[in-house]
């Protein structure tokens, strides 16, 4: 990881840089939550934060806080409001907000993430949105199907593109 | 079991089945089957969402705020901005991995910030940074970490006004066991 100078993202000395922490894999992908950085790695997960007046990189990482779980596929992974949603290594879902990182899907989400296969699994997109106060992940295994979370409940639903498709056409979204 | 009613338009308050906001040519279908009692239903019909813009024809993998406008990074690398309005621009072009393109945004106060998961200069390379600018002059601009740090990110993140480039995979070697379910 390299951090930039405050207001200038190009501009990126050359010893500002960190590497994960706690476990020796490789930084796969990043996303803030709150005022916390998360390094998502490829078997662990961990937490930075800037405590200021760091010299070289930016950030430094929480003690005490690692989850041994990574993210399984990159482009699994969605925020939406701080919240922090991808599918992880163990083959569950998880919603990670502030310092805190749960799995949040039921058995029988498990059990469809579970009988993927490698390729299959790194075919997995998502994006999230918020519509009427409401949070939703919507996962798509493209061509077979799509899930969507509601956060506000919980409840898991398949979602399809009228017109014959087994998944949903929407791929991401952002809120104006 | 085949459809038993027909609605019409209705405004799904938790978006709890086809997710939209409003639903058109709204049905109930049952969601359990209860042998002739009441049981839970799900509402079944066509979004009624209306498109605002279509920047490209190549699919939209990402959209994103910065510099108090939309921003969309297409499958095709294009970059393009004001794609809330029905006049959208066209910024530049990132290089993606054609078979799995990823492009990451970041919101800077001073650049909307790119990374993508190929690198035209140095194809051995997984990614290129990237800021981008709503002047048509300048648009995206390739950030050369490749040359200035010798790294190439492929994911960026933004906190307190400082850009964190990092990444590098398009995803991860999975290695997890999976799970063979036998039915008895």
């Amino acid at each position: 990881m390299y951090s930039s100078q405050p207001l200038t993202p190009a501009t990126v000395l050359p010893n500002s840089f960190a590497t994960k922490e706690a476990r020796a894999d490789r930084v796969v992908d990043l996303a803030v939550s709150g005022l916390v950085l998360w390094p998502l790695g490829s078997r662990s997960l961990e937490q930075w934060y800037d405590p200021g007046g760091q010299t070289d990189f930016a950030f430094t990482a929480y003690p005490n806080s690692l989850y041994s779980v990574g993210l399984a596929a990159r482009l699994s992974l969605a925020v939406l409001r701080d919240i922090i949603m991808f599918v992880g290594t163990d083959r569950r879902i998880w919603l990670c907000t502030g310092q805190t990182g749960q799995a949040v899907s039921p058995p029988w989400v498990d059990l469809l993430l579970q009988q993927l296969t490698a390729v299959q699994l790194a075919t997995l997109t998502a994006y999230a949105y918020g519509q009427g106060g409401g949070d939703f992940y919507v996962l798509t295994l493209p061509g077979q199907w799509t899930l969507e979370l509601c956060g506000a409940t919980g409840v898991w639903s398949y979602r399809q593109t009228p017109g014959g498709r087994l998944d949903h056409a929407g791929r991401c979204a952002t809120g104006i | 079991m085949s459809v038993i009613d027909v609605l019409g338009s209705f405004q799904d308050p938790l978006n709890l089945d086809e997710g939209a906001g409003k639903l058109v040519n709204v049905r109930v279908v049952p969601r359990e089957m209860k042998e002739g009692k009441p049981g839970k239903a799900r509402l079944v019909g066509a979004p009624g969402l209306t498109q605002v813009s279509q920047p490209t024809a190549t699919p939209c993998i990402v959209v994103g705020q910065a510099l108090r406008t939309v921003w969309s990074g297409h499958a095709d690398g294009s970059i393009y901005y004001d794609v809330q309005t029905n006049a959208p621009s066209l910024a530049g072009f990132v290089d993606v991995n054609p078979q799995q393109p990823v492009i990451r945004f970041a919101e800077d106060r001073t650049a909307l910030c790119i990374a993508s998961n190929a690198n035209t200069n140095n194809p051995a390379e997984y990614g290129t940074g990237y800021t981008a600018v709503m002047t048509p002059a300048i648009g995206v601009v390739n950030a050369g970490f490749d040359v200035s740090i010798n790294f190439d990110p492929s994911t960026v993140a933004e906190l307190n006004n400082i850009t964190v480039w990092s990444g590098r995979l398009i995803s991860t070697p999975v290695k997890t066991a999976r799970c063979t379910v036998r039915n008895r």
